[in-house]
């Protein structure tokens, strides 16, 4: 049995630049549907109407902080378990460490490699279906 | 990698760049003046502090020093109110002077709002292009930004002065300004008419503005290789314009043309400036000055393509940065600090700013490397500089180790031998575990004019091992040369007829033909001085080496080796060819 296709990804990011090539990547690149929004604010307020499967965050974010806007998104029942990566630069091993506990899926290393950014997501999305 | 995708990021990125620049270069010109300002009130209180005669004064300057930021308008406010207070102070000299002095730096401190909201968006600013910097592929530019991220205050200026200098070096503006413009900056309207007419007849733009309040403006929308100015504005000195010019990051490259009257040029002593031209001009004279400089100021900014694995610089794009940026003496400084925590990279760095004017500093950061590249050193400056960063590091910063490894190379030089240079600089550099002092850089082209495409220099390996393999080609690709490698004996001659490398490294042991035979084989065709040979041995056997030797082989190493032998020994052979071919 394995487990259903990654396909709608919510990427959530300040930095338009790094929304651009993030775009570029998830969706030209790697094929899959990708909806972004600027902030944490938005992001709680797209997640109902996109149902995405997977959402991607950027710690550092006016208004909202990606810690905060996971922790809301924990509170709502219908995404209590939807998979949250964060991207950082800040990862140290007891930084990576403390985002875990909190129960942040995983964490993508700022600044990536947009080609592998994909293949990265993908590894996650079946770590988690194990 | 993203293919064409990539270069349409590249250049998207680049542009982003510009607009960056035109966010971050008034927040910079606000912190400066901060900063400059703030460093000249506590000057002021330095000095205060040392009126032992005065108990409050000193008192009320050390109170003023030792407070944060958020009381320092009101400590200076007390301070003030103590000087004009003190009757025995009225008919002192300097009172006055000091208590001018307070009130025109007063407002500063009062700035201080501004100042930390200034210094927050420039770390926010710096924050965001550490990420997005390094996956658009500007390793350089997510490390310096970090640098600005984390720096202190009084740090920061500096490090956004050399944050902007590398985003115009990588940003790309794509309204149509012409990269040989030149300003001219003269009130006298038939003169601006002359030079205008005699650079536009000789294929020159030339922007004109008739004051220095006019060229300020100006030089913030377009970069000037060339400004041409009158020592006579009606706005400001002439001599005061060009201090500033040289202060002003837009226009610090900049070649700057004096036009002084004869009586003039005695007071022009002190300033530095590219030409003078004497009036009464002779326009001919200004043309051919401004095509020189031209010439030379080209390379403002030469963005250095770097290497994916290390972050370093490619050998070959430094080679003409170096070649285009100047002069026969320049100095090209590498130090490796394996493992080093960012903190000591930092602190590093720092020292080495301090020892060095900024405008020599196209220097690259990376995680255990550092590298500097001085425009213009002296052979005789040139110890005197190593040694005096070594003194830096034991007086100022004992605690931090000594880099461990040193590069060194230059650009050809006349005079001294190269070898007796290189040992006294080995003798001298002791707290270095190792120095490298590699080939002249440029000595390998030696006529650029007759070869305009250098031929890059291949080199052939022919051993089975693939670890000797990938340890060789990710090193002799470091260097800047090609690389191929052949694991079977029987494929190097072959290979061989197709084209010659410019050396080969040649393994004993091997499937197909050892080495030995394939050795002797090509010695037949090829002699040692068209086709150099180094052989790889195995340790202890002795035999072996003699063997090579005799069958022609031009050096050898024993496995296991270091591969910086291996590569100094490998440029020696390369240099030795050159020469005997050239």
């Amino acid at each position: 049995m394995s487990p259903p296709k990654l396909e709608r990804i919510l990427l959530v990011e300040d930095d338009p630049d790094i929304q651009f090539i993030a775009r570029m990547a998830l969706q030209r690149i790697s094929g899959y549907q990708v909806e972004v929004c600027n902030n944490g604010i938005e992001a709680l307020e797209k997640l109902p109407l996109f149902q995405p499967q997977m959402v991607v965050m950027d710690m550092m974010m006016p208004e909202m902080d990606g810690l905060t806007t996971f922790q809301e998104m924990r509170k709502m029942p219908a995404f209590a378990h939807l998979p949250v990566v964060i991207m950082t630069a800040k990862a140290q091993a007891h930084e990576i460490e403390n985002y875990k506990r909190e129960g942040i899926n995983d964490v993508i290393i700022k600044p990536f490699e947009p080609a592998e950014l994909g293949k990265q997501l993908e590894q996650i999305w079946q770590s988690i279906a194990l | 990698m993203l293919g064409s995708e990539g270069d349409s990021l590249t250049h998207y990125y680049r542009k982003r760049l510009y607009e960056r620049i035109q966010v971050i270069r008034p927040l910079y010109h606000r912190l400066q003046r901060f900063e400059k300002n703030r460093l000249m009130l506590t000057r002021i209180l330095v000095s205060l502090q040392k009126a032992q005669a005065f108990p409050a004064i000193t008192q009320a300057a050390t109170k003023a020093l030792r407070s944060p930021l958020s009381e320092w308008a009101e400590n200076i406010q007390a301070l003030k109110t103590t000087l004009e207070q003190d009757e025995t102070l009225s008919p002192k000299e300097g009172t006055e002077l000091i208590l001018y002095s307070l009130t025109t730096l007063l407002p500063v401190a009062q700035e201080r709002e501004t100042y930390l909201q200034d210094l927050q968006s420039v770390r926010n600013i710096a924050h965001t292009l550490a990420g997005s910097g390094g996956t658009y592929g500007f390793k350089d530019i997510s490390q310096l930004a970090r640098l600005v991220e984390s720096a202190e205050p009084h740090d920061l200026v500096l490090a956004l002065q050399h944050l902007l200098l590398l985003l115009h070096q990588h940003a790309l503006n794509e309204q149509p300004t012409d990269p040989q413009a030149i300003l001219l900056i003269q009130k006298d309207p038939d003169l601006t008419y002359l030079i205008q007419h005699h650079l536009q007849a000789a294929g020159l733009h030339c922007q004109a503005v008739q004051s220095a309040y006019e060229a300020w403006q100006e030089i913030s929308k377009t970069t000037y290789p060339v400004i041409i100015t009158d020592l006579v504005l009606p706005d400001l000195d002439g001599r005061r314009l060009i201090f500033e010019l040289h202060q002003n990051p837009d226009s610090e490259h900049s070649k700057i043309v004096v036009l002084a009257s004869p009586q003039q040029l005695n007071s022009l002593e002190n300033i530095s400036v590219s030409a003078v031209l004497s009036k009464p001009l002779q326009p001919e004279v200004l043309v051919k000055k401004v095509q020189e400089l031209l010439q030379i100021s080209q390379p403002v900014a030469l963005p250095l393509e770097q290497t994916q694995q290390t972050g370093l610089p490619q050998f070959g794009a430094l080679q003409r940065y170096i070649q285009s940026s100047l002069q026969p003496d320049s100095v090209l400084l590498l130090f490796a600090l394996p493992g080093a925590p960012s903190e000591r990279l930092r602190s590093f760095t720092q020292l080495l700013k301090a020892q060095i004017n900024p405008q020599d500093f196209p220097a690259n950061y990376n995680q255990d490397h550092f590298l500097l590249f001085l425009p213009s050193l002296a052979d005789a400056e040139l110890l005197p500089f190593l040694k005096g960063l070594r003194t830096t590091f034991a007086s100022v910063a004992p605690e931090l180790l000594a880099p461990q490894a040193l590069s060194i190379a230059w650009n050809k030089r006349i005079g001294t031998p190269l070898e007796s240079q290189i040992q006294e600089l080995e003798q001298n550099l002791k707290p270095f575990e190792s120095v490298v002092v590699s080939a002249p850089l440029l000595e390998a082209q030696k006529a650029p004019e007759t070869q305009p495409a250098a031929k890059p220099i291949r080199i052939l390996l022919a051993d089975d091992d693939p670890l000797v393999a990938a340890i060789l080609r990710f090193r002799i690709e470091q260097e800047g040369l090609q690389f191929e490698a052949l694991d079977d004996g029987e494929q190097v001659l072959p290979h061989l007829s197709a084209g010659l490398p410019d050396l080969l490294i040649l393994d004993v042991k091997m499937p197909g033909k050892d080495g030995f035979t394939v050795l002797k084989e090509l010695r037949q065709i090829y002699s040692a001085v068209n086709l150099p040979v180094m052989m790889l041995t195995s340790l202890g056997n002795e035999s072996h080496v003699i063997r090579g030797l005799e069958s022609g082989a031009n050096d050898y190493m024993q496995k296991p080796f270091s591969p910086d032998e291996l590569i100094s020994r490998l440029h020696l052979l390369l240099r030795k060819k050159a020469q005997r071919s050239g």
